[in-house]
């Protein structure tokens, strides 16, 4: 999902900081001191589960895991993003400065559409189907949206990247539907074992014999 | 009060807001330009740092290649589907001269802003780059959820570690499927749990210590002669890539 540095034009990172500022402004609205610490390891959670690997036929992927971050931290993970980002450039050298703000602003965006979503499909169909099918479809959209927003931002860079930017938002489709499936999954593990966890009320019945 | 480096060897031993500002800087320049000259003393200005700060050479080989994988996938496609003067053409494929170019752009100015970033940044510690944009007036609340991240990833993956080797123990082999999926997904689950519970653990440890969301910050020592040497350095690199983008105007 990263676009390498040196690659997009002048306009698009501009553009992307600046809407990358206003989403991290009203993500850290909804931090404050008490849940400041359980959002900063719970993004660290989110961090160490991006490096799973998951086999998809022959291949590996490794999981992207915003729209899981949505669907649990709503808004605040547009900071959690940021620094997950910044983190990877500074540890991994993974992704990089200049291009932080555009994708922040990509993998932000795609995390709190995700959460507008789950919230209102469970709110129509608030049943543990209605829960899974609510959180897959957070999982699929957080890809399916990170990866169309890059791909514009490619396409908006120079018209000989829009086919490089066709080929990525294809690339991603398997990915979309693993993130969809394994973010069902979580959710409703979570839903049973420790359902405070998720921003929304749940009530499902307690799964038993489970402790963390 | 002492020099707010970290002490060491070249970068460690400038000011880390100095270091941040001037690594932001040089790479937004080279990732603005649009003239392969220009990018090329980009690229030029970064071995140069590079050899300077002479980082291990396997760490650099392995971050240089990784970093080079999304470069790669644009040689793979650029070139034959853009537009333009045909260079070479074998049956319905065609690879454009206009292709080429870009591709090459985007590969020196990537390199260039990698090599700085390796140079520059890399080295500074996540401690480090906590206190820099504490003075460069971050707000508090991001640079604790950073600071946080930080501390936490090696632990939790660590506990990850752990969970997979019990999971692997009792026969669990990952293969493509609902089922494999299903059990990663189930180990998702109890390692973010077990981080709530880490975070709760922490925030109640935290607040017998007096935290208050503030930052607490020691202050940062005006620039001492070195890191004004190094910002005229950079400065001097930022106008050469700029004159030599305005002079040598034939944008790709």
């Amino acid at each position: 999902m990263h676009i390498s540095e040196g690659v997009l034009s002048a306009p698009v990172l501009i553009t992307g900081a600046a809407f990358a500022c206003a989403g991290i402004v009203a993500g850290l609205k909804h931090i404050n001191n008490d849940n400041l610490v359980a959002c900063g390891v719970l993004s660290a959670a989110f961090f160490t589960g991006s490096l799973i690997h998951v086999p998809i036929g022959f291949a590996n992927a490794h999981l992207i895991l915003n729209g899981l971050l949505g669907v649990m931290l709503g808004w605040a993970a547009f900071p959690a993003i940021f620094a997950a980002l910044l983190l990877q450039a500074v540890l991994f050298q993974y992704g990089g400065l200049t291009t932080l703000g555009v994708n922040t602003f990509t993998m932000g965006t795609a995390a709190v559409v995700s959460w507008y979503i789950f919230r209102w499909l469970y709110m129509l169909w608030p049943t543990r189907r209605g829960l899974a099918l609510a959180a897959f479809c957070g999982g699929f959209l957080g890809v399916c949206m990170a990866s169309l927003l890059t791909a514009l931002a490619l396409a908006f860079t120079n018209e000989g990247f829009r086919a490089a930017a066709g080929a990525l938002f294809l690339a991603h489709l398997p990915v979309m539907v693993i993130e969809g499936l394994i973010t069902s999954f979580t959710v409703v593990v979570i839903a049973r074992v420790k359902p405070q966890l998720l921003a929304i009320p749940v009530r499902l019945g307690r799964m038993q014999g489970y402790t963390a | 009060m002492a020099h707010a480096g970290e002490g060491g060897k070249f970068p460690l031993n400038l000011d880390p807001r100095c270091v941040l500002v001037s690594t932001f800087s040089l790479s937004i320049v080279a990732a603005c330009l649009y003239n392969l000259t220009a990018a090329t003393v980009a690229l030029f200005a970064g071995i140069v740092l590079l050899l300077y700060a002479r980082p291990p050479l396997r760490h650099l080989a392995r971050r240089l290649v990784a970093a080079n994988i999304f470069i790669a996938f644009i040689w793979l496609v650029v070139p034959w589907t853009m537009p333009g003067a045909t260079v070479w053409q074998a049956g319905f494929v065609s690879i454009s001269r206009e292709g080429i170019q870009l591709s090459l752009l985007a590969t020196v100015k990537a390199n260039a802003i990698i090599c700085i970033f390796l140079a520059l940044a890399a080295p500074l510690s996540i401690a480090g780059w906590g206190n820099a944009l504490r003075g460069l007036h971050c707000p508090d609340r991001l640079i604790w959820i950073f600071l946080l991240m930080g501390r936490n990833i090696f632990i939790l993956g660590s506990v990850w570690q752990n969970m997979y080797a019990a999971a692997r123990l009792r026969g669990f082999s990952p293969r493509g499927g609902p089922r494999s999926w299903r059990i990663l997904a189930n180990m998702l689950a109890f390692l973010l749990i077990r981080a709530s519970e880490r975070g709760e653990k922490m925030r109640e440890a935290m607040l017998l210590r007096g935290f208050s969301g503030k930052l607490p910050y020691a202050g940062h020592s005006a620039m001492g002669k070195r890191d004004v040497v190094f910002s005229l350095f950079v400065i001097a690199i930022i106008a050469c890539m700029l004159w030599v983008e305005c002079f040598f105007r034939k944008p790709v």
